[in-house]
């Protein structure tokens, strides 16, 4: 048995240095390579989660990128706006997903949760300073522990979809509007009793980020099927204090109610194809306004 | 818990040196057992009363089995068990499946019925195993193959020893008991070998099977869209997506039993090196295809007993065996293909050409024969896994006539056949033993190997997809 351990013990270590090792040496690599530039004329940078990412085609608004990504914490926005408009000077409006929901309490999850972590950190380990390392790790360490020995783990896709990786617009076609309206129905109503701490301290340090950057924030309410608009009053009140409260200078687009077919919803908070594309050429026209 | 978790990999040590911290076997088997509950109960401990249920009934059943000399008697209890255990597996596997088919049945004659008799049952993890092994321990008591234990602890252990609990192999009681009712000592060549098994598995599973399963996926659901190429590489993947997802599965439980000591059956033998189809089936899920053998083809009556009889228990072990897998028309006409296909051999006398050496054994390379042997005897399994992994019997034959008619290159999906490649060549260079796998003498390449693997493991273990025997 000692000669099991000992052996044991040996290949563990040998292991997880080599995996360090390359971890580190993977990271550098991407970094070095991945293409933060955008296209100069792109000035309007679309961060959050997948309401900006179904609702907003970036190809329509041309002058802007979408790097919104589906269950993003405002953690990993916050670090995407940090890290592309450093590389990118020309970027003067960031626009980021503040749906009714978003500060719901077990959105917190999002930020600290394994499963979250296990997901997002790897992925987009190449935006990360010391500090965001820090945090993440005060929340969840034996998660960020784990995922720091497999650094590399997502080198090859990092390389091949590129940018896409971390974020992009998601052309959904399908329409599953019937079963979400029958699912709802089933559902009971929604009522939230706490803010997620961490997620609104990401989104005030994104605040903070443009405000000392001289860009301008706006804070985006994507369309919403009618059936769900009444079960998020309350909340959308409470939000809207916050805003005025504690980001007095961003622009809050409220969009929920924005008229849209039944066919043009993927399910009830999310946009397929078609309904994006109509309220992106809606959002377009405000812009070239 | 999964084989492929973080869970699982604090469990298994720590579960490990308290085994063996623990002297006295009799000690050990409580630990298995308690092990093997939380185990199981990780996953929904409301189930862990099914297996003491199943475990009580053959417990008793068996013994009074031993203790009545009466043939009637015997006959009786074995009855019960029988009864009982098909019972549960009836009700939480089949349940809905009759009452579906019933009163589909009866809307077709013109009755309309409500779904009121359907209920909301979630099917125990791994009931279909280990109902099989406490139906074959009362079996073999009754047939006076072993004799029926009366350490209760033991008997226990055997039913639900976690490693083959929820997935197999389906243990005999004659091959595991008397492992769990004698000492064990720790040999570090056996745990060196559980672990080189554990290794490999994990790496079949989360690397090659996982993998393939993210271009399976898209590619059965997206079928009407596809061209017939990138469908025939869809049903390569899935061919090889499910053989070492299951036989991934298999070799973790083995290895992890040889840790513990105990030395379980093997499961897969290189299935798809086989030069026909009955090879292919003394290769593939062993330890169910041999119990359909043991404890239905035989007692039926075989092959011996004339033609029409042999046919006719061909049809049902492989009928059996196609609805064993779960409530769909879908396996049972997988299994009907099997059993024709079995049956074009068995007729002709041609079942029993190849029972004991691999391919090749003695060569590197098989003969051109050989290579024609193994290719159809693939494509003929590879066909019949449309109707185990499509949704409906319509699903498949579309499936299948879009792949024939509509054929042309491949435009994309292209990239698992590295994954394929790859795994040929490994499963051919290790084929000899099924339970030595990554035989490599030079002690540097060998752990380079290790650690190359353990990283490409933890690198695509990000998904952790649940095993596809897990719904059976």
């Amino acid at each position: 048995m000692k000669k099991f351990i000992k052996r044991g013990v040996l290949f563990l270590i040998i292991t997880g240095i080599v995996s360090l090792i390359v971890g580190f040496l993977s990271v550098f690599v991407s970094k070095k390579t991945f293409e933060y530039k955008i296209k100069e004329k792109k000035n309007i940078l679309i961060v959050g989660n997948s309401h900006t990412e179904c609702s907003v085609n970036d190809s329509i608004i041309s002058n802007s990128v979408n790097l919104s990504q589906s269950a993003s914490s405002y953690f990993y926005s916050y670090m995407k706006i940090r890290e592309f408009t450093k590389y990118n000077p020309q970027i003067d409006t960031v626009i980021i997903s503040f749906s009714d929901n978003d500060l719901f309490s077990q959105k917190e999850k999002w930020f600290s949760s394994s499963q979250k972590i296990n997901n997002k950190m790897t992925r987009h380990i190449i935006l990360f300073n010391k500090d965001d390392y820090l945090d993440l790790f005060k929340s969840n360490p034996l998660e960020v522990s784990f995922q720091t020995f497999i650094l590399y783990s997502d080198f090859y896709n990092l390389h091949m979809q590129k940018r896409d990786f971390i974020g992009s617009y998601n052309k959904i076609n399908v329409n599953k509007i019937d079963e979400a309206i029958i699912e709802f129905n089933l559902s009971p109503p929604i009522v939230d009793e706490e803010i997620a701490i961490t997620e609104l301290k990401y989104l005030q340090k994104i605040y903070e980020f443009t405000q000392e950057s001289n860009i301008k924030l706006i804070l985006l309410n994507t369309p919403i099927h009618p059936i769900l608009e009444k079960h998020f009053s309350v909340i959308k009140a409470r939000n809207l204090e916050i805003v005025s409260e504690k980001m007095p200078n961003a622009t809050y687009f409220d969009h929920t109610s924005f008229v849209l077919e039944n066919s043009m919803y993927a399910d009830l908070s999310h946009l397929n194809n078609k309904g994006s594309n109509k309220y992106s050429e809606f959002l377009q026209s405000i812009f070239n306004k | 818990m999964l084989f492929n978790t973080l869970e699982y990999f604090l469990f298994l040590p720590i579960t490990f040196f308290l085994y063996w911290a623990i002297k006295e076997s009799r000690y050990q088997n409580i630990f298995i057992l308690i092990s093997s509950y939380i185990f199981y109960g990780w996953w929904d401990w409301r189930f862990l009363f099914l297996i003491f249920l199943s475990t009580f009934v053959d417990y008793f059943v068996a013994i009074r089995i031993e203790e009545n000399h009466k043939q009637k008697r015997k006959k009786i209890y074995l009855l019960i068990s029988i009864i009982f255990n098909l019972s549960i597996l009836g009700f939480f596997k089949y349940y809905n499946f009759f009452v579906d088919s019933w009163i589909e049945l009866l809307s077709k004659i013109g009755y309309q019925v409500t779904d009121v008799w359907t209920l909301k049952i979630i099917l125990p993890v791994g009931i279909s195993f280990y109902t099989f092994q406490t139906m074959s321990y009362s079996l073999d008591v009754y047939r006076s193959e072993i004799k029926a234990t009366k350490d209760f602890i033991s008997f226990a252990s055997f039913v639900s020893f976690f490693p083959q609990l929820v997935a197999g192999p389906i243990e005999r009681a004659s091959n595991l008991l008397p492992q769990i009712l004698n000492k064990r000592k720790f040999d570090y060549k056996q745990s060196v070998n559980g672990l080189k098994l554990i290794l490999w598995g994990l790496f079949k599973k989360v690397v090659i099977a996982d993998s393939l399963s993210l271009l399976v996926t898209p590619i059965f659901e997206n079928y009407t869209s596809l061209n017939g190429g990138e469908l025939l590489l869809g049903l390569i993947y899935f061919s090889f997506q499910i053989y070492c997802d299951f036989s991934g599965y298999s070799d973790i439980a083995i290895g992890t039993a040889k840790m513990f000591g105990i030395e379980l059956r093997s499961n897969f033998i290189f299935p798809y090196f086989s030069r026909d189809i009955s090879e292919f089936w003394r290769r593939w899920h062993v330890s169910l295809s041999s119990w359909f053998r043991d404890y239905i083809y035989i007692p039926l009556g075989g092959s011996k007993k004339g033609k029409w009889i042999t046919i006719r228990n061909i049809f049902i072990i492989f009928i059996i065996s196609g609805f064993w897998h779960g409530d769909n028309f879908t396996f049972i006409t997988w299994g009907l293909i099997h059993a024709l296909l079995y049956l074009a051999i068995a007729v002709s006398n041609k079942n029993r050409r190849y029972t004991t050496a691999i391919v090749a054994a003695n060569r590197m390379t098989p003969s051109i024969k050989e290579i024609f042997q193994i290719s159809i005897t693939f494509f003929t399994v590879m066909i019949s896994w449309v109707f185990f992994r499509s949704n409906t019997i319509i699903d498949s034959f579309l499936y299948l006539q879009k792949m024939m008619i509509n054929f042309s290159i491949p435009i994309s999906y292209r990239s698992g056949l590295v994954y394929i490649f790859f795994f040929i060549v490994s499963d051919w260079l290790n084929r000899k033993d099924e339970r030595n796998p990554l035989n490599i003498s030079s002690v540097y390449v060998r752990w380079t190997t290790y650690i190359l693997m353990l990283l490409l493991i933890f690198g695509h273990g990000g998904q952790k997809n649940e095993f596809i025997y897990f719904q059976f």
